[in-house]
């Protein structure tokens, strides 16, 4: 394992041993698990900012597959969905509105 | 080639929402014949498998047995592309990878449909696209509805309407609920990456 040197102001030494005996850890501890929060917590931020860009239609699916380093389309809209999105769609009235048009195309060329 | 109307897939996201609830068939509702873009094709069945290194999802697996099944009766309708066919002959080459495999492929091949489409025999056949919902949202917005397409949603919506299916939002809670256990569970006669052109062959 790596070792790293820190320096810490006299107070902020107290404070973090203090807190490290209170919480029946060792500095090491305590530093490696708060990264991992921090860091965990930034990657689910940012997890979240692109699926929001994506589901507002800022980007495109492909955009926010590369920005996650997701490769396929299933993997993407699994974990979207599982970070509690719904998959982008039109409004039920834009809908109704674009498969009326193509129904009343498909009707008229079978007719033709 | 039937002038009936067909439905180009341009993009592989409709086919793999309908193919996780096992709803493919309902693609032949309103008369239609299925044209699928060689590429949109791969990416739908076996881009994942191929990419993530994985066996084929049971998805895949009916996929694969929908297209090959409806291309005997010209149902559904493959054919190769320029963009598609290159794309092949990269991948099988080594030169296209995982990582570096362009993400408009799909959306490339199904464009080049039109542009080869008196070559594939449609030229004068009516044509409604099929778009991915957010595509068609961005369409929507931006106003160039001047084609005539379905969406997932928008298209179950209509079956809705004509009584084909009971309710849209049924099926689009049941495509959510199986997204996400769907793209993990790996068919289990069926083991080991795929490579790519095992799965479907397409015939010119």
């Amino acid at each position: 394992m790596p070792n790293i040197t820190i320096h810490l102001d006299e107070d902020t030494h107290r404070l973090a041993k203090v807190y490290a005996a209170q919480s029946k850890t060792s500095l090491s501890k305590l530093f490696r698990n708060h990264i991992r929060q921090l860091a965990g917590s930034a990657n689910d931020s940012r997890k979240r900012l692109i699926f929001d860009s994506y589901c507002s239609g800022s980007i495109s699916r492909s955009e926010a597959m590369n920005e996650l380093g997701l490769r396929s389309i299933e993997t993407f809209y699994a974990t979207l969905i599982e970070a509690g999105f719904d998959l982008p769609r039109q409004t039920r009235k834009d809908a109704l509105e674009t498969g009326n048009a193509a129904v009343k195309f498909i009707e008229e060329s079978n007719r033709e | 080639m039937s002038k009936s109307c067909k439905l180009v897939i341009m993009d592989a996201a409709p086919l793999i929402k309908l193919a996780v609830v096992r709803r493919l068939d309902l693609l032949f509702s309103f008369g239609l014949t299925v044209f699928i873009p060689d590429e949109v094709l791969f990416e739908a069945i076996e881009k994942q498998s191929w990419m993530d290194g994985i066996g084929p999802t049971p998805d895949k697996v009916y996929m694969k047995e929908w297209v090959e099944v409806h291309k005997e009766t010209k149902q559904v309708i493959c054919r190769e592309t320029f963009i598609g066919s290159s794309a092949k002959e990269s991948r099988e080459s080594g030169r296209l990878t995982a990582k570096n495999y362009p993400d408009n492929l799909g959306e490339l091949s199904a464009d080049s449909v039109f542009l080869e489409r008196a070559n594939l025999g449609f030229g004068n056949a009516p044509a409604v696209l099929m778009l991915d919902d957010y595509e068609a949202t961005d369409m929507f917005k931006s106003k160039r509805a001047d084609v005539y397409f379905f969406t997932t949603y928008s298209f179950l919506l209509q079956l809705e309407k004509s009584r084909l299916v009971d309710s849209a939002e049924a099926i689009w809670s049941d495509i959510l609920l199986e997204l996400p256990t769907a793209s993990k569970m790996q068919d289990p006669d069926l083991t080991g990456p795929l490579r790519a052109g095992t799965i479907v062959e397409f015939r010119p």
